[in-house]
C-alpha cells in the first residue's frame, strides 16, 4: 500500500508545460445571479499565465501571443475553458457546480440529487447538533429522525448512547451502526476497558459537523455490503465555502444536576422500619442478640442525629464549559476549514468529568484543471474520569457502584468519624478492616455489608484518555467530463490509556488476603486500536439525449483493523503516598487486558443509477467482500440492493395539482446486506490458550470452540414509501414502510455445560428474526408572517420485532443483567423480553407476598420461616421454592413499540426559540432498583415501604417486612410487580436565543451575535416511578434491554451560550 | 485532438493507478494467523505441547469455581461448624443454609467447572492417542494416566453433590451425572443422560486403577511435582477415599495397606515416603511440598484461586466457626495444635475464624494428604473388625498426638472407636473440604446451626438441584427431585 501511496504524490507532482508571446484580456466575472465572484482563477493553458478577479469580479491578464483560450475556475463552480479569438474583453457568469447540501445527499463513495434517491435516507443538519451540551454528536440525535432510535443509557458523562436504526438486528453482535466519518469508516463505542466510560466518537466535535445522512434501506446502503445491516451514518464535516474568511467562535457554559433522585428513608423512619422487620424474624439470631430486641439506632455524633444523604455525596452541580473556534473560506483554488475546541465538562455525579481537546484541518486544493487533492484530519483527546458508578454494562452489582451506594447505604451512619476520619469498620485494626471492608455501622449492631462511597470517591481514581488521530487524504483526477477518479486513504488511529488506583484502606483495593499484604492496587492498560482504510472508485456521470441520465460507480475498498493492547496490574500498595501505577507495590500481578487481534476487508462495488428526465429512477448496487473472519470457504459475499423511484409530480397529468401537490414522489427498495460486526476476529477457529499451572508448569488449554461454518449475518430488506410536498413545500412529509428480515444470525449457542465447552458456548449462524413497522415524518412552515416564522416537524417510527428461529435444540436465550436473569429470547416473541415471576399481590390475611408458579398456583412467600417452610399453596402445605427457571413467564414488552421526536423553531425579529422533544410508547421497564430498595437487608427503603402490610385487613402492595427478606420484593428473583410503563414525553432540549441587530454588529466589525440560554432534558411526562424511563444498564445489548437496576439517570443541563460570526 | 491527447493520458495515469492498487491487495490478509493462541491443528505437535496440555488439565481441576476453592469450601459449610458471617448469596450462604434454587449461580459454576476438567481431560487423551509417534510410549501412558487421575477425581466431587442420593442409600442405583468420557468441541453430542452412581464409581475406579498402574512412583526429588503432579501413591490413596465413600471397607483396607505401613510409625512403604509430619502446621505452610502432602493444587501469587474463592478468604472473611459446633468437643484440648495453630476466637460479634489456610494467594490447597488416609484406614479397620481394632486405634492416637501428645484415646467399644474416628476427621480435617462428603456416606442428617434447620436424607435440598441451563440444553438430564 505505501507504493501506492509513493506513486500518488510523484503524480501530484507532475506538472505541464508551454510556451509564450504578450497580449492584455480583460473581464468580470458573475454567478448565475450576477453578483460578481472573487477569486476565480484565470489561467492560460499550462498555467504559464494566470491571474485571479478582485472582489468586484474584474481581473485582467496579460498573455503571450499565440494563447487562445483561458481556464476559469473557481471553488464551488463549473471550471469553464473560454476560447478567446480576438476579443480583449471577456465576461460572463460560471455555472454553479455545487448544488447546495439540501438538494444533494451523500451517498457513500460519492453523492446523488435528493429527488433521484430511491433508497430510504434521513439527513439531520448541523444546527440540530451544534450547541447541545453534550460529549459525542449521537446524544444529540434522539428523535431527531424516523426509523432512528438513540437513547441515553443514563447520565455518566461520555458514555456511549444506544443507536439503532430501525430496530434491533442482531441478537449477540452490536446494533450499532457503521459510522463514517468523510468516508472513513471509524471506531464506535467505549473504548475504554475501566470504569471510566470513553467514547470513541467522543473525539469528534460535534460542532464540526456538517451533516449527518442516515442510510436505512437496502439501496441506500447495500454498497456498504457486509457492514450495512444496522444501517449507515454518514458524517460530512465542514468545509470551506468560497468567499473571504469566516472566523466563528462558539461558546457555552452551564451547569449540570441530577434529573431526580429517590426518596428514601430517612434515619428515624430507618430505624423503625428495620427494628419492625427484626421484629418480624424470630429466626435471626447472631452472636449476643436477643430475638426481637433492635439492632438499629439513631446515633448522635457530637450531639447530632446522624441522617446522612447519601445522595448528596454522591451527585452533585457540576459545571461545564464548551469553546469553538473555527476559520474558514475559499478562493481559487484552495478550500480550507479550521477549527478548535475545549470542553470541560463535569458530570452530576462527583469526580466524574469529561475533558476533550481538538483540532482539525480539513483543505482541499486544485492542483490544475484535473486534479484536485485535499486531506480532512482531526486531533483529538478526550479524557474521562469517574468513579465506579455501577451504570456501565456488567456493572449494576459492582459493590463500590455509586449509582447504588448512594440509596442503599444507611442513613443513620455516617462518612466520617467524629474524630474526621473515615468511617469504616476496623479502621485501626488492618485484619478486621480487611475482614470487614465495609462502612462504620455506628451504633448499629449488624454490619451494615457496604463500601463508604465517600471514600472511595475521595481515594479512588479511574480515568481514560484516548487520542485519536482521524482523517483521510484523497486525490479526484478529472478524466473527462463526468468521469471522475477518487484514491482516497483513510485512517482512525485511537491511542487509549486507561489507568486505575484503588486506595489500600478500603473498597475494591482491599485483597481477599489476610496475610499477604495485597491491599492498594492500580492497573494500567494502553492500546491502540487502528483502522486503515484505501478506497479507489470511477464514478462516471453522464446523460444522453439530455433524457437518460446516468451515474455509474466502480471501485474497490481494502480495510485493515489492528488491536493491540496490554495492561499490568499492581497491588500491595506500600504507602498512601503513592496513588499512581508508577508508585511503588510489593505485588506484580498477571497482565490484564491483552489483546492482540486484527481482521481485514476486502471489497469490490459497483452502483448504477439511471433516470429518465428525472422521473423514472432506476438504482442497483452491488457489494462483494472478503472478510477474513469469516470462516474459510465462506470469506465472500455478495451483497446487493436495488431501488426505483417514479416522481410522479414532475408528469404532465399532475400539473393541475402542482398548486396544492407540488412533489410526490414514490419509491421502493429491496436488498440483502450483511454484517460482520457479531463474528468475533478468529471466531471460526478452535483455539487453546496458554497459561501456567502453579509455578513452572506452562499449560495449554481449550478455550474457544470454532465453527468452520461461520459467516455473514443477512439482513433482507423491504422498503416502500413515497413523499410529498404541499403548497411548494410549505408542508412536506415521507411515508416509509420497512420489513427486514434478518437471517443467520450469529448467537452464542449455548451448550450443555456438561459438554464442558469453553463458555459453554458455540458461535453458530442459528437464529432468524424481523423488524417491521412504519415510520412518517411531517414538516411544516406553519407561520411566515413579517417577522414571525414558525416551523415545525414530527416523526413517528412503529416498530415490531419477533424471533422467528433459534439453533436447533435451544428453546431460549436467557439475559442476565449482573447476578440476575432478567430478559429471555424465544422464538415468536420479541428479542430480549421480560422474564418475570408473576405475582398476585400481598395476602391482606398474612402480608405475605403471593407469587405465581408455572402452573399458575399461588404461592405464598414467609421469610420468618425456616427455609424448608417458606413457600405454601394458599391451603397450607409446602410448594417447592419459585424459582425464575420453573417459574418466571415472559413479558414482551421489553421494546418500545413506537418512538420518534418533534421539533418547533420559533423566530420573531432577532429571537428564536427552539423547543426539541423525543417520545417512546408501548415498553415497560424492570425496575430492578426498586427491588433492591424495598429489599429488607441493612439496606435503606423507599419512602414506599412505609406502605407495608402491617396488621390483618391491610390492603397494600408492600408485604410484611422480615428482616432480610430479599425475595418478597423481587431483589433476589425478577418480579412482575417491578414491571412498570416506560412511556415517556420528553423534551430533550428547549433553546432561547437572540441574534443582534446587523446594523448594531456591522458597527463593531462582526458579522453576526447570538446569544442564548438551552436547557437540556428540562422535563419529561412520565409514569414511570423510577428516576428515568429513558434508561438501560445493560448498554447496547440486544439480549437484556429495558433494565433499570441500580444505575444512574440523567441529568439536566443548563447553559447559556454565545455565537460570534467575524 | 489535444483533448482526446489529454484523455488518453489522463486514462493511462489512472489505469496504472489503479493496477497498483489492485495488485497491491493483499488476499493472504484474510487468512491471518492468530498470534496468542494456538489453533487445534498445531495444539499437540511437539512433546512440549502434549506436556502442556497434560498441565492444562491439572489447572482446569484447580479453576476457584472447582477444587481450587469452592467445591472443597461447598463441602464444608454444609457441615454444623460454621457460621456464615456475610449473607451474602455469592459466597455460599444458601449452601450453608442449603436453599439453593437451581439456577443458582453456585450450582451452575461448580459443574460448569468440574466438567470444564472432564471435557479437557478427554480432548487431551485424545490429543495423546493421535500424536502417539512423537513421545515414547511410557511417557504417553504416565500423561493419560495423570489426566485420568484428574478426570477421576472431578466426577467424585461433582456426583457428591449432584447424584440423587448418597451412595449408600441404594448402593448406587439412583441417577448421578452423565458419564462423558469423548471430547467435545461441537454442539454434536449434546444430549445425554445420567448414569447411575454405580456406572460413575466404575469409571472412577477404572480411571484410578488406569494410574495407579502407569503413574511413575515419584518424579524426584526436585520442585513441587510429588505434590502438584499424580503419582502412585495420590492414586491409591485417592482410591481409600471413593471406596470409603461406597461404604467397600474391604477395599479401602486393600488400598490403604499399600501406603501404610502396618505398624508406627506410620508411612508408605512403597513409593515416594509419605507419612505424618511432626508439627501439623508444616503441612499448611510454605513451602507446602511435606512428606504428609499426597496431592495438593499449587498457588501463587500469579496464579491463585481468584476472589471470592479462596478457602481462605472464607476461613477468615466470609464464614466462622460456629460456638455448638467442633470447637465446643471438649475433648479437643486448648493446647491442641491445631487449636493453638489455627483458631482465632470469637471476638465481639465476630465469630472464631479457622486459618488453617489463610492465604488464598500463595497456599496450596490440599486435596490429599496422608492424615485422611490414616483416618480412612482406621474407619474401614474399625468397622469390618468385630472389636475394637488395635491398629485402628494406633492410627487415630498417631493422627490426635501428633498434635495433642497429651491425649490418648482409649475405646471400650467398636461402635465408640468409631465415633472417636469419625469426630478426628471433624478435626483434623476441618475446612478442607470432607464434613458433607462424611455426613452423606453415612446417610446421617445435616444438623441443624444457627438460623438454618436441618436437612435430613429425605429431603430435596440434601443434594444440589441440577443446573437449570443443563435442564434446559440437554433434554435427557432430570432434575433431583
Amino acid at each position: 500500500m505505501k507504493k501506492c501511496l509513493t506513486t500518488l504524490v510523484v503524480l501530484f507532482m507532475l506538472k505541464l508545460c508551454a510556451f509564450a508571446q504578450e497580449r492584455t484580456v480583460t473581464g468580470k466575472i458573475s454567478n448565475e445571479q450576477g453578483a460578481p465572484i472573487q477569486s476565480v482563477s484565470v489561467v492560460s493553458p499550462g498555467g504559464k499565465s494566470g491571474t485571479q478577479t478582485d472582489a468586484d469580479g474584474n481581473y485582467k491578464i496579460t498573455l503571450p501571443e499565440g494563447v487562445k483560450s483561458l481556464t476559469f475556475s473557481a471553488i464551488d463552480f463549473e471550471t469553464v475553458t473560454k476560447s478567446l479569438g480576438k476579443a480583449s474583453v471577456l465576461s460572463f457568469s460560471l455555472i454553479s457546480s455545487n448544488t447546495s447540501l439540501s438538494e444533494v445527499v451523500v451517498t457513500g463513495y460519492g453523492t446523488q440529487r435528493r429527488k433521484n434517491v430511491t433508497g430510504s435516507i434521513s439527513s439531520i443538519n448541523a444546527d440540530k447538533i451544534k450547541n447541545v451540551p453534550v460529549q459525542s454528536f449521537e446524544q444529540a440525535l434522539s428523535g431527531k429522525a424516523a426509523g432512528l432510535n438513540v437513547i441515553l443509557p443514563n447520565g455518566v458523562l461520555n458514555n456511549p448512547p444506544v443507536v439503532r436504526i430501525r430496530g434491533v438486528n442482531s441478537i449477540s453482535g452490536s446494533s450499532q451502526p457503521l459510522v463514517v466519518i468523510d468516508g472513513v469508516p471509524v471506531l464506535s463505542g467505549d473504548i475504554s476497558t475501566n470504569l471510566s466510560a470513553n467514547n470513541a466518537l467522543g473525539n469528534l466535535n460535534p460542532n464540526d459537523i456538517e451533516d449527518i445522512q442516515v442510510l436505512k434501506d437496502a439501496a441506500s446502503s447495500a454498497i456498504y455490503g457486509s457492514r450495512a445491516a444496522n444501517g449507515v451514518m454518514l458524517i460530512t464535516t465542514k468545509k470551506g465555502k468560497s468567499g473571504k474568511a469566516k472566523v466563528s467562535y462558539d461558546a457555552w457554559v452551564g451547569s449540570t444536576k441530577a434529573f431526580k433522585v429517590f426518596d428514601v428513608l430517612g434515619a428515624r423512619d430507618y430505624v423503625d422500619i428495620k427494628n419492625e422487620a427484626i421484629r418480624n424474624q424470630p429466626g435471626e439470631v447472631f452472636n449476643g442478640h436477643v430475638p426481637g430486641s433492635p439492632i438499629f439506632f439513631l446515633d448522635t455524633l457530637n450531639g447530632q442525629i446522624v441522617d446522612t444523604k447519601w445522595a448528596d455525596e454522591v451527585y452533585q452541580t457540576g459545571f461545564q464549559q464548551n469553546h469553538n473556534l473555527s476559520v474558514s473560506g475559499a478562493n481559487a483554488g484552495t478550500r480550507y476549514f479550521f477549527s478548535t475546541n475545549y470542553s470541560d465538562q463535569e458530570g452530576m455525579i462527583q469526580t466524574n468529568t469529561f475533558k476533550r481537546m481538538q483540532m482539525r484541518m480539513n483543505i482541499e486544493q486544485k492542483v490544475n484543471t484535473w486534479v484536485t487533492v485535499g486531506a480532512n484530519f482531526n486531533f483529538s483527546r478526550g479524557n474521562t474520569q469517574s468513579p465506579s458508578t455501577g451504570s456501565l454494562p456488567g456493572t449494576p452489582f459492582n459493590t463500590a457502584g455509586a449509582a447504588r451506594l448512594a440509596f442503599i447505604t444507611a442513613p443513620n451512619v455516617s462518612a466520617y468519624r467524629p474524630d474526621g476520619r473515615y468511617n469504616i469498620m476496623g479502621i485501626d485494626n488492618p485484619t478486621l478492616r480487611n475482614q470487614f471492608n465495609q462502612i462504620g455501622r455506628n451504633r448499629n449492631r449488624i454490619n451494615s455489608g457496604l463500601i463508604n462511597p465517600v471514600m472511595v470517591r475521595e481515594l479512588n481514581k479511574i480515568t481514560s484518555i484516548v487520542d485519536q488521530l482521524q482523517g483521510d487524504i484523497y486525490a479526484d483526477f478529472k478524466i473527462i467530463k463526468g468521469l471522475n477518479f477518487r484514491s482516497q486513504y483513510g485512517v482512525n488511529w485511537q491511542s487509549g490509556l486507561d489507568e486505575t488506583f484503588y486506595n489500600s484502606l478500603h473498597g475494591d483495593g482491599i485483597g481477599s488476603n489476610s496475610t499477604i499484604d495485597d491491599d492498594g492496587s492500580a492497573f494500567s492498560v494502553a492500546g491502540r486500536y487502528n483502522i486503515s482504510n484505501f478506497q479507489n472508485y470511477l464514478t462516471y456521470d453522464f446523460s444522453l439525449q439530455n433524457q437518460h441520465n446516468f451515474n455509474i460507480t466502480a471501485g474497490h475498498e481494502e480495510q485493515r483493523t489492528e488491536f493491540n493492547r496490554f495492561g499490568a496490574s499492581r497491588s500491595g500498595l506500600t504507602d498512601q503516598f503513592f496513588n499512581e501505577f508508577q508508585g511503588n507495590f510489593t505485588i506484580n500481578n498477571n497482565p490484564i487486558a491483552n489483546l492482540l487481534t486484527e481482521n481485514y476487508l476486502l471489497s469490490y462495488f459497483g452502483r448504477f443509477n439511471y433516470n429518465f428526465k428525472n422521473k423514472y429512477v432506476l438504482s442497483l448496487t452491488g457489494r462483494r467482500d472478503g472478510y477474513s473472519a469469516f470462516a474459510e470457504g465462506k470469506k465472500w459475499g455478495n451483497f446487493y440492493g436495488g431501488g426505483v423511484s417514479w416522481n410522479v409530480s414532475e408528469e404532465k397529468f399532475w400539473d393541475n395539482i402542482k398548486k396544492t401537490v407540488n412533489a410526490f414522489r414514490v419509491r421502493g427498495s429491496y436488498g440483502q446486506v450483511g454484517n460482520l460486526a457479531a463474528v468475533g476476529n478468529f471466531g471460526s477457529l478452535s483455539t487453546f490458550s496458554a497459561f501456567q499451572y502453579g509455578l513452572g508448569y506452562p499449560t495449554l488449554a481449550f478455550s474457544q470452540a470454532g465453527n468452520q461454518n461461520l459467516k455473514w449475518e443477512t439482513s433482507t430488506k423491504l422498503d416502500i414509501g413515497f413523499s410529498f410536498g404541499l403548497f411548494k413545500d410549505r408542508i412536506t412529509g415521507e411515508f416509509s414502510y420497512y420489513n427486514t428480515k434478518l437471517t443467520d444470525l450469529i448467537i452464542d449457542r449455548p451448550l450443555p455445560s456438561s459438554m464442558g465447552v469453553p463458555g459453554n458456548s458455540i458461535q453458530a449462524n442459528a437464529a432468524n428474526m424481523y423488524n417491521r413497522g412504519i415510520e412518517l415524518t411531517l414538516g411544516a412552515k406553519v407561520i411566515e408572517k413579517g417577522d414571525f416564522t414558525w416551523n415545525t416537524s414530527i416523526n413517528i417510527t412503529t416498530q415490531k420485532n419477533e424471533v422467528t428461529a433459534l439453533a436447533p435444540g435451544v428453546p431460549e436465550i436467557i439475559g442476565i443483567t449482573g447476578l440476575e436473569r432478567t430478559n429471555i429470547t424465544r422464538v415468536g416473541q420479541p428479542v430480549g423480553s421480560f422474564f418475570v415471576v408473576k405475582t398476585n399481590g400481598v395476602d391482606p390475611t398474612t402480608g405475605q407476598r403471593v407469587f405465581v408458579d408455572g402452573r399458575g398456583r399461588d404461592v405464598l412467600f414467609n421469610f420468618a420461616e425456616a427455609p424448608a417452610n417458606r413457600w405454601k399453596y394458599r391451603d397450607g402445605t409446602i410448594a417447592p421454592p419459585i424459582s425464575i427457571a420453573s417459574d418466571g413467564v415472559v413479558d414482551p414488552t421489553s421494546l418500545p413499540k413506537v418512538y420518534g421526536g418533534f421539533s418547533n423553531n420559533f423566530y420573531f425579529k432577532g429571537f428564536d426559540l427552539n423547543v426539541d422533544a423525543f417520545y417512546s410508547l408501548g415498553n415497560k421497564v424492570y425496575f430492578g432498583s426498586r427491588a433492591g430498595m424495598l429489599d429488607q437487608r441493612f439496606w435503606n427503603n423507599f419512602q414506599e415501604v412505609k406502605n407495608r402490610w402491617q396488621k390483618p385487613g391491610d390492603v397494600t402492595n408492600i408485604p410484611r417486612i422480615v428482616y432480610n427478606d430479599n425475595f418478597s420484593n423481587g431483589s433476589a428473583i425478577p418480579i412482575d410487580a417491578n414491571l412498570f410503563s416506560g412511556n415517556f414525553l420528553r423534551v430533550r432540549s428547549i433553546a432561547f436565543g437572540y441574534t443582534l441587530q446587523q446594523n448594531w454588529v456591522d458597527k463593531i466589525n462582526i458579522s453576526s451575535i447570538r446569544l442564548y440560554a438551552q436547557a437540556l432534558n428540562p422535563f419529561i411526562i412520565t409514569n414511570y416511578p423510577g428516576v428515568d424511563p429513558e434508561i438501560s444498564v445493560n448498554g447496547n445489548t440486544a439480549l437484556t434491554p429495558g433494565v433499570d437496576r441500580n444505575t444512574v439517570g440523567q441529568a439536566r443541563t443548563f447553559t447559556l451560550g454565545i455565537n460570534v460570526g467575524f | 485532438m489535444k483533448n482526446i491527447k489529454n484523455t488518453i493520458y489522463r486514462s493511462l495515469i489512472v489505469l496504472t493507478l489503479s493496477a497498483i492498487v489492485v495488485s497491491g491487495c493483499d488476499k493472504e490478509r484474510l487468512s491471518p494467523i492468530p498470534q496468542t493462541v494456538l489453533s487445534d491443528v498445531s495444539a499437540f505437535s511437539t512433546p512440549t505441547r502434549i506436556a502442556q496440555q497434560v498441565f492444562g488439565v491439572y489447572s482446569a481441576v484447580k479453576s476457584g469455581q472447582f477444587l481450587g476453592g469452592r467445591a472443597l469450601i461447598y463441602q464444608d459449610v454444609r457441615g454444623e461448624d460454621w457460621i456464615n458471617a456475610t449473607n451474602n448469596v455469592v459466597t455460599a450462604v444458601s449452601v450453608w443454609n442449603f436453599s439453593l434454587p437451581s439456577n443458582d449461580n453456585q450450582v451452575e459454576n461448580m459443574w460448569s467447572a468440574g466438567y470444564a476438567a472432564i471435557n479437557r481431560g478427554n480432548l487431551v487423551l485424545e490429543g495423546i492417542d493421535a500424536n502417539a509417534n512423537l513421545i515414547a510410549p511410557t511417557v504417553a501412558s504416565a500423561y493419560k494416566a495423570e489426566v485420568q487421575f484428574c478426570r477421576a477425581l472431578s466426577y467424585f466431587y461433582l456426583q457428591s453433590l449432584y447424584a440423587r442420593r448418597p451412595f449408600n442409600a441404594d448402593n448406587g442405583a439412583s441417577a448421578s451425572v452423565p458419564l462423558r468420557l469423548t471430547p467435545n468441541k461441537s454442539p454434536e453430542g449434546a444430549n445425554l443422560a445420567r448414569a447411575t452412581q454405580s456406572v460413575i464409581f466404575t469409571q472412577i475406579l477404572a480411571d484410578l486403577n488406569f494410574a495407579e498402574a502407569n503413574l511413575p512412583a515419584t518424579y524426584g526429588s526436585t520442585g513441587d511435582s510429588n505434590v502438584v503432579r499424580a503419582h502412585k501413591n495420590a492414586a491409591i490413596a485417592l482410591k481409600t477415599r471413593v471406596f470409603l465413600t461406597m461404604g467397600n471397607y474391604a477395599s479401602v483396607i486393600t488400598e490403604a495397606n499399600k501406603i501404610v505401613s502396618v505398624a508406627a510409625p506410620f508411612q508408605s512403604p512403597a513409593n515416594i515416603t509419605n507419612r505424618l509430619v511432626p508439627a501439623v502446621l508444616s503441612a499448611f505452610r510454605t513451602p507446602y511440598t511435606s512428606a504428609e502432602n499426597i496431592f495438593s493444587l499449587p498457588m501463587t501469587v500469579n496464579n491463585s484461586p481468584g476472589g471470592q474463592n479462596g478457602l481462605g478468604q472464607y476461613w477468615t472473611t466470609e464464614f466462622g466457626l460456629i460456638g455448638t459446633g467442633i470447637l465446643a468437643d471438649a475433648n479437643w484440648k486448648a493446647t491442641d495444635a491445631r487449636r493453638t495453630n489455627f483458631v482465632t476466637p470469637a471476638a465481639g460479634s465476630t465469630p472464631a475464624r479457622w486459618t488453617k489456610l489463610n492465604d488464598d494467594l500463595n497456599n496450596y490447597v490440599p486435596i490429599i494428604r496422608y492424615a485422611e488416609v490414616m483416618l480412612n484406614l482406621a474407619e474401614a479397620l474399625a468397622r469390618t473388625g468385630t472389636a475394637v481394632d488395635a491398629r485402628a486405634l494406633a492410627l487415630l492416637n498417631a493422627v490426635r498426638q501428633r498434635s495433642d501428645a497429651t491425649t490418648t484415646f482409649a475405646p471400650s467399644t467398636k461402635d465408640e472407636l468409631i465415633s472417636l474416628i469419625l469426630n478426628e476427621r471433624r478435626i483434623e480435617l476441618l475446612g478442607e473440604g470432607f464434613r458433607s462428603l462424611d455426613i452423606m456416606r453415612l446417610g446421617a442428617t445435616f444438623p441443624a446451626k444457627a438460623s438454618a434447620g436441618s436437612v435430613a436424607p429425605t429431603s430435596v435440598s440434601y443434594v444440589w438441584p441440577i443446573p437449570a441451563s443443563e435442564l434446559l440444553l440437554n433434554p435427557l438430564m432430570t432434575p433431583n427431585n
